[in-house]
This record gives C-alpha cells, sequence and structure tokens, in this order.
C-alpha cells in the first residue's frame, strides 16, 4: 500500500497567481494512493518543510511529491528535509508546476490549472516505482595535479601543499613563472614582477609537498573525480639534473646562439640554457634544433666543460604514472601573433612590436638591460605609439571578446617609457578605457594628467614603414580628424587568446572549451573555478583573459576547491545512475562505445557490459543505445516512464 | 583547350581600349578561348548602386543570367564590374532575394562562378605557360589592386585585402620584378575623381610617391578607374600599366595602339622592360 504526501507550492504568487490551489488540492485529496494533499505559501521555507517532515513521521509517508518550481532549485532542499524525518530521499521527486507550467500560461489560468494537474499525477506513477536507493560512496586520492607553472599555478599548488597533501606541479617549458617572470613591472604599482614572484618560484621548487615537474607536459588523463590515472612525458633535457649543480659554465662556453623565446625573439640565447637568470630549477636543457652537437655531429663542448659529468646527449623522454584526486588546469595564455594583423605590417617591420616584446625591452634582465631601444637599429625611440584593442574586441578577426589586461598593460608601459625617455613623447589610441580593478582607474587619470601621455580615442587604420620611421594612419573620434604621426617605434596590444595545446589538453581532460578555446567553467556566476568535468578546477587565463590580482584570487579559489574535496571522508555520488539486466545483456560493447564518460566496460569473464559508478554521470546514451533494453537508469526505467505517460494520455 | 566566359564590361571597349585590346592578344597567344556574355549590358558602375540598390543588383544579375547559358566560369578585368557582379551572386545565393530577382528576370538555370581576370593567370599550369616568357631587365614595378578587387572581403572572398598577391604573382612569373610596398590596396580615391579632384589628387600623390619610395618605375594595375586616375591626378609623369599591357610586352605581342592610350606616355619604359637601357 502506497502512502504518498502531496505538497502544492504557491510560490508566492508565481504559481498561486495562475493555478487554482485550492482545486489541484481537492482534486488529489481523494486521489489513489495519495496519503495526504496539502499547500504552503513557500514550501521551501522552514515550516514549508517542517509540514513536509511531519507529515512523513505523522503519516508514515513512504513516497513524497511537491509540485512547486524546477528541480534544479529546490530537490536536493526537500530530499535533505526527507532524510532528516527518515525517508530515502529518491522517494522524493518534484512537480514542476512552475517554469513548466504556471509562468509559461499566465494567460490560460483554466487550461494551466488542468496541466498542473497532469504533471503531478505523472510524478505520482514515478514515485510509485521509485527505489529507495543509496548513494555511492568510494575512495579519494587525496593528491593533487596543476598543469601550468604560472603564477596561477604556482598559487594554487602553494595553497593545496600548505594545507598538507601532495601536488604534482607540471610546467611545459624548464623553469617555473610563466609569462608573469617575462614581465618587468606589473600595474597598477609598477612593483618589479620578478621581485614579486620569485619569492612565489622559490617556494614552489622548495616546498617538501610539491614535486615539481618542468619540460614535461601531459599526456594521457584516465579516471574520475578523486581518482584520476595521469601520464606525464618529461622531456629529454640532455642534461642531468640530479648531477647538474646549475653552475652556468655550460651556457658561457656554448658556441651556438639562436633567438631567445624568453625574450620574444629581440635577444639570443644559448643552444643550452636556463630560461632566466632567476630559473626555478635553475637547470639548463639543451635545444636539440640549435645544439651544433645534435646538428652537426660534432662540438661536445658542454660535455667538456661540465664540472660533473651532467650532460647526457643520449637521454630520452619518459613518461611517468600519477595518482592524483583533483586537478587544476592553469595553462595561462599566448598573445595574438603580429603577423595575423595585416594592417600593421603583418610583423614585417622591426619597430611594431607587441607588449610582451616591450616588456622585454624594459626589464633589467632583457636584451637591452632595461633600456628603451628600439629593435631595428638600437636608438632610444622619441615618439612611441602605443595602440590598444590590437585583434581584441573585433569579430571581424575572430575575437570580439575584452582581452582585459591591454587597457591598463599599455598605459603601463607608456608611464614607464616616460620615465626611462623624459623627452619622448607617447600616444595611446584607444577604443575605451577599461579600467575595472581596485587602484586601476587611478593609476589611469595620474598616467593622462600628471605623466603627459597623449590619449587619443580611435583606431588606427595603417602603419607603413617611411624611410626609418613608421607612419601611423589613425583617426581621433573626438575631434573628428584624422591623425598621422611619424614614429619611432609602435607597441601592440594585441589580444590574449589560449595558450598552445589548451583545445588538445581539453580533449585528454574530457573537459570542454569554449569557441576561441579557453576552458568552460561549469557556470559563469556561481562555479566560475569548476570545469565541466567534475575535479578538474581552473585558474587564470586559461578559463579566460584576466590580470594578476585576478587570476590569484581564482587560483586560491581553486585551491580551496580542491582542499573541500580532500576534506570528505570519501567520494559521494549521486546513484542515479545507469545499471544493466544480466538476464538480457548480450555483451555486444554497443554502450561501451556509446559512453561519453569512458563508464562502460565488458567484463570478459561473464560476456556482460558493466557500469563503472565513479565515472557514470547518468546521463542515458547507453539506454538509447542498447539493442536488447539491457541498460537503463536507476529509479528512470521504460516501464516507469511508460507508466507516466499512459496517466498523462 | 580552356574555355571561359568573358565580360569585357563598358571600359574594356571604350576608355580602356589597350586594356580589352591587350587582354585579348594574350588570351589568343596562351590559346585561351573565350566567348562574350551574350548581349551584356552594363554592370551599373558607381551609378546604379548610389541610386538604386534594386537596380544595381538587377543589372549584374542579368548579365550572370545570360552567362548561364554558356556553362563556363565568367572572368571580369575590371574591378568595378567584379564588385557589382559578385554582390548580385551573393543575392542570388541568398533565396529569398533569389526569388525577388527571378520576379523579374525569370528563372536562373544555374549560377556560373564569377572570378576577377587575374585569377584565370594564377592558375598553375597558366604561370608555367608564363614563365616561358622571360623578360630580361632591372625595371622594378608596384602592383596595385585597388579597393573594389578585395573588398569587402566577406562578399568578394578573393584574396587578402591587405596584401594581396596574385597580380605580384603573374607578373614574376614573365621576370619583372615587383616591390613590396604597403599601398597595394589603398583607396585612389576614383569615385571621387570628378566630384572632388582635391581629395583624389592626395591620394594619387601618397600613391605615387610610396611606390616610388619603394624603388618602383611604374604602376601596373588591373583596374580601368585605377588606371585613370592615377595617370590624370599625377603631379610628375609616372607611367602606369595594365598587368595585361606587360604581359603583351613579354610575349612579344605588344601593339603601338595601347600606348597611346595613355596619357603618360610610356614608351621609354617600354623599352627598357624590353630590355635596352
Amino acid at each position: 500500500m502506497k502512502k504518498i504526501g502531496l505538497f502544492i507550492c504557491h510560490c508566492g504568487s508565481n504559481i498561486a497567481g495562475t493555478i487554482d490551489i485550492p482545486e489541484v488540492k481537492k482534486f488529489f485529496s481523494e486521489y489513489d494512493d495519495i496519503e495526504i494533499s496539502d499547500d504552503y505559501k513557500y514550501m521551501c521555507s522552514e515550516p514549508g518543510q517542517k509540514k513536509l517532515r511531519d507529515a512523513i513521521v505523522e503519516r508514515g509517508l513512504n513516497g513524497v511529491v511537491v509540485a512547486c518550481c524546477s528541480p534544479r532549485m529546490h530537490e536536493i532542499t526537500f530530499r535533505n528535509a526527507a532524510v532528516s524525518a527518515g525517508l530515502n530521499p529518491y522517494k522524493v521527486e518534484i512537480a514542476n508546476i512552475r517554469e513548466q507550467c504556471s509562468w509559461v500560461h499566465q494567460k490560460e489560468k483554466d487550461k494551466a490549472t488542468k496541466k498542473s494537474i497532469d504533471i503531478i499525477k505523472t510524478m505520482i506513477e514515478k514515485v510509485k516505482r521509485d527505489e529507495a536507493l543509496q548513494p555511492i560512496e568510494f575512495d579519494i586520492t587525496k593528491r593533487a595535479l596543476v598543469i601550468g607553472g604560472g603564477i596561477a599555478g604556482i598559487t594554487a599548488a602553494v595553497d593545496i601543499a600548505n594545507a598538507g597533501y601532495e601536488v604534482v606541479l607540471v610546467e611545459k617549458r624548464h623553469s617555473i613563472g610563466g609569462k608573469m617572470l617575462e614581465l618587468s613591472e606589473t600595474f597598477p604599482t609598477l612593483d618589479c614582477a620578478q621581485c614579486t614572484l620569485t619569492p612565489k618560484t622559490v617556494e614552489a621548487g622548495r616546498h617538501p609537498k610539491i614535486k615539481l615537474m618542468v619540460y614535461s607536459e601531459v599526456e594521457e588523463v584516465k579516471g574520475y573525480i578523486g581518482n584520476f590515472d595521469v601520464k606525464i612525458r618529461r622531456k629529454a633535457s640532455y642534461v642531468d639534473w640530479n648531477k647538474c649543480t646549475g653552475c652556468g659554465l655550460c651556457q658561457e662556453k656554448c658556441p651556438s646562439k639562436t633567438e631567445s623565446e624568453f625574450d620574444h625573439g629581440l635577444g639570443e640565447r644559448k643552444a643550452i640554457y636556463t630560461l632566466s637568470p632567476q630559473a626555478v630549477p635553475n637547470k639548463p636543457i639543451i635545444d636539440k634544433n640549435s645544439c651544433r652537437f645534435f646538428r652537426e655531429g660534432k662540438c661536445r663542448v658542454c660535455e667538456k666543460v661540465c664540472p660533473v659529468q651532467a650532460i647526457n646527449y643520449e637521454m630520452k623522454d619518459e613518461v611517468i604514472e600519477e595518482k592524483v584526486g583533483a586537478i587544476v588546469v592553469a595553462t595561462g595564455y599566448e598573445i595574438l601573433e603580429t603577423e595575423k594583423i595585416p594592417e600593421y605590417g603583418y610583423g614585417m617591420y622591426k619597430d611594431v612590436i607587441d607588449g610582451l616584446q616591450f616588456e622585454r625591452l624594459n626589464s633589467a634582465s632583457g636584451p637591452t638591460a632595461g633600456e628603451i631601444r628600439r629593435p631595428s637599429d638600437g636608438k632610444v625611440p622619441k615618439e612611441v605609439v602605443f595602440i590598444k584593442c590590437v585583434g581584441s574586441r573585433d569579430p571581424e578577426k575572430g575575437i570580439p571578446y575584452c582581452s582585459r589586461i591591454c587597457c591598463m598593460y599599455l598605459g603601463k608601459h607608456a608611464r614607464l617609457y616616460k620615465h626611462k625617455v623624459p623627452d619622448g613623447q607617447a600616444y595611446l589610441f584607444y577604443m575605451d578605457i577599461r579600467s575595472f580593478g581596485k587602484g586601476y582607474e587611478e593609476f589611469i587619470q595620474q598616467s593622462m594628467e600628471e605623466a603627459n601621455l597623449l590619449y587619443i580615442r580611435g583606431r588606427v587604420a595603417r602603419i607603413m614603414q617611411e624611410g626609418d620611421k613608421l607612419v601611423v594612419w589613425g583617426v581621433d573620434t573626438l575631434s573628428g580628424r584624422k591623425v598621422e604621426i611619424k614614429a619611432d617605434m609602435v607597441v601592440l596590444g594585441t589580444a590574449v587568446v589560449p595558450s598552445k595545446g589548451a583545445t588538445e589538453l581539453a580533449k585528454v581532460l574530457r573537459t570542454a572549451t569554449d569557441e576561441y578555446g579557453f576552458f568552460n567553467e561549469a557556470h559563469i556566476k556561481l562555479k566560475p573555478v569548476e570545469s565541466m568535468t567534475g575535479g578538474i578546477y581552473l585558474a587564470g587565463c586559461a578559463q579566460a583573459p584576466k590580470d594578476i590580482p585576478d587570476t590569484v584570487a581564482q587560483a586560491g579559489a581553486a585551491a580551496a576547491k580542491v582542499l573541500s574535496l580532500f576534506g570528505q571522508e570519501k567520494m559521494v555520488q549521486e546513484p542515479l545512475i545507469a545499471c544493466v539486466d544480466t538476464d538480457l545483456c548480450s555483451g555486444c560493447g554497443v554502450c561501451v562505445t556509446a559512453c561519453p564518460f569512458d563508464a562502460r566496460m565488458l567484463d570478459v569473464d561473464e560476456k556482460i557490459s558493466i557500469v563503472n559508478e565513479a565515472l557514470c554521470q547518468g546521463c542515458g546514451a547507453c539506454v538509447s543505445a542498447c539493442p536488447n533494453k539491457a541498460c537503463q537508469l536507476r529509479n528512470a526505467s521504460p516501464k516507469t516512464y511508460m507508466a507516466m505517460v499512459d496517466k498523462y494520455l | 583547350m580552356k574555355k571561359i566566359t568573358y565580360y569585357p564590361g563598358c571600359t574594356l571597349h571604350s576608355t580602356a581600349y589597350e586594356y580589352g585590346d591587350s587582354t585579348e592578344a594574350v588570351l589568343k597567344y596562351l590559346g585561351i578561348e573565350w566567348q562574350e556574355i551574350p548581349d551584356w549590358n552594363c554592370c551599373g558602375a558607381a551609378s546604379a548602386k548610389s541610386l538604386n540598390h534594386k537596380l544595381s543588383i538587377l543589372l549584374p544579375a542579368r548579365n550572370i543570367k545570360n552567362a548561364s547559358t554558356l556553362n563556363n566560369d565568367i572572368y571580369v578585368p575590371c574591378a568595378g564590374c567584379y564588385n557589382n557582379m559578385m554582390k548580385a551572386k551573393r543575392a542570388l545565393e541568398n533565396a529569398e532575394e533569389r526569388q525577388n530577382i527571378e520576379k523579374s528576370l525569370g528563372k536562373f538555370e544555374s549560377i556560373p562562378e564569377v572570378y576577377p581576370l587575374m585569377r584565370l593567370f594564377t592558375d598553375k599550369a597558366i604561370l608555367e605557360k608564363l614563365s616561358q616568357s622571360k623578360l630580361k631587365t632591372d625595371v622594378k614595378v608596384a602592383s596595385y589592386y585597388g579597393c573594389a578587387f578585395v573588398r569587402p572581403e566577406e562578399v568578394l572572398q578573393n584574396e587578402n585585402p591587405e596584401i594581396p598577391q596574385s597580380i605580384d604573382n603573374i607578373l614574376n612569373a614573365v621576370g619583372l620584378e615587383t616591390v613590396e610596398w604597403p599601398l597595394k590596396s589603398f583607396c585612389c580615391g576614383g569615385d571621387l575623381s570628378l566630384a572632388d579632384s582635391s581629395v583624389v589628387s592626395v591620394l594619387v600623390e601618397k600613391i605615387i610617391n610610396y611606390a616610388k619610395e619603394a624603388g618602383a618605375n611604374a604602376i601596373v594595375t588591373a583596374c580601368p578607374l585605377c588606371q585613370a586616375n592615377l595617370e590624370m591626378r599625377q603631379k610628375e609623369p609616372f607611367p602606369i600599366f595594365y598587368f595585361t599591357e606587360i604581359l603583351g610586352i613579354a610575349m612579344g605581342i605588344d601593339n603601338e595602339k595601347w600606348w597611346k592610350k595613355h596619357l603618360v606616355d610610356p614608351r621609354d619604359l617600354v623599352s627598357k622592360i624590353k630590355g635596352g637601357k
């Protein structure tokens, strides 16, 4: 004998304003299997929940239907209420009579009332067939993987490690610090980037709980939240880092030079090199493409000079396996290559540089030791044009979004330029100025009023080389005049784009990126650091362009999410997942290919398909694929649904 | 043998006679068979689009319809004609607009492809053929495309609007060096040539100065309006050629009649291109 309680919520006037609640209540008071039909102004309020709890205890209910808003809103509220009154939570169902009825039929009150009765009828059929289920529990591997060793990854790794959990920090380049280590000074305080960052890199490098894996890339990720199996490729560095003391003699003596990536092509580095003077770890690698030995078969200078015999030309890539429970993706960004900007010369003009190149020009560790000298002839530029929104906010270039950092960093660049070249003139072309952060607007105002930067509201149409000058054609939209500046150097605030390989990494992680290649958050407002996949969290520019303060904040939030996962005794998962009717399953394996979560596999001995309960998300893809109807979703069997439909018809 | 449908437009039979005649001479030399669109009309030029949008689509659409009976791709030498015809073609690709056009012109059986004349010569096989006629000269030219061959990009989908390359490739094939310069697709002011020549002289001066500075001895274009405008509004004599004239010189089939049509006498330079000092 079923004893089902029905509770109809008014939701203020959201439901009661359209649906005749006394009528619905009366209809179900005499209905089969309904023990009690009740209503309340706000069922989700504490008195409303008390009605439900009391009825379960006093009337001995074995099923509950709450007719209210969408189950996405309050299903969890009422299920928890039922648990506290001793009823299995999976015997509580929501009849959605708000989003799917009262809100959409506000002008047809009679019809809406009739429809709400139909909706409730179907859910009663479901509750009648619902089984009491227990949440699925499994163990958590309390170690984290952080992908990306920039400021975002370092922050997240240190925060997690400080809580006492082990962290594997994987970085593609051979030392950590990311883009921030390339910067000269940072806005809005104009403090030295290295000075603020290096304490962090040193901490990450020395932390007993952080396993630093530089010059490494994540190759394969299997498993699920709480239990991931990760394969990491450590690329051959050709230097035995256990022996290497970082003395730097090999770098000094190496005869091969090439363009420095760290200096964005403005300086040179050796074929055996560390990324920067403050590299963590301070160990070099040999770049095969520029090494004379690897190219021509002779040289071996580094081997000869190394006092500890650390050079090993035979070294091979290694694949290392790690088990972790959570992953933080902090893969950062690149900037749009100037080669993609035809109107500004396709990267053909040496003195048209991008924002990161300017950082290197201005950096004491950069190619000019911090003097502002233009790349073509080393002259100090007296007229410099800075252009914002290059590529960004330009749907025709496929980048409609705002890159968020350019307004501030170009203002900063211009300020720093004026510090070093006081008699120089800086022009800044802008669309609007987005100075949204703490202290940002004040910084920009100061730049305009005190630092004598010339802000011009308008776009630049073209840049052309004329002798040793760059002719910049633009427009000042405030005065409505064309502007022509004969500049010595132009700095482009090019768009922030996802780092190379982000989309491929997303595939490895089985999570989603947006149309531009940034990792998708689970909810843009309420779950900004969770990815679309359980156990994978996002930090920094991997998710969207952002500045350092926001990146650090998000990295901290991602770490907190990891810690709240690790704080649990066991992982708990909803039991509303697929199951297999072993009598019907023929072991054909269609479900294995249909499953998007790798949750289905064949039991070779029994010759049937089985479900990995931790991986299954209850999507139902296998249910519709199964030719024998052997796959079913718990509490959502075809029989139940047919009964629900029958009642409706 | 390749067969094409040819739309000369009004100018190639009149003001740009030398462009039309050199085009036909080169086609003949290369063994390319062409047929003019039967009973073709004016493309509407700049006049139709500034007065009546519907007319500006219907005029070139009629040409497309007449061409469709020939079952060959249409090649258009004039930038303005090409631009107008592409706008009509895009309209025909839209079901609703096509219905409206068909109300006026009757049903279209098929819609042929529309290409600028340069595209014919950048075909790999033809480029190879061209490279058999090599010029031996130290004359350098600046290739100039103007606006209408490349913009609007989303309508034409022709070549890169900032740094177009087709004329350069064609001229390089016959051994003529082209200079790198930034104003390849800069507007020459053509549409304002008569209405406000003061604007135009500024633009023309820029174009010619930049070409000279880049080391060019002449400009080579494919647009009759650009050619006339650049010659008419310049200050010191600087020859402006059609690319087909250069091909004619390379093949040894150039004609004195062509040079007489130029406002700036190019004959000294022609003899230099032919190898004279």
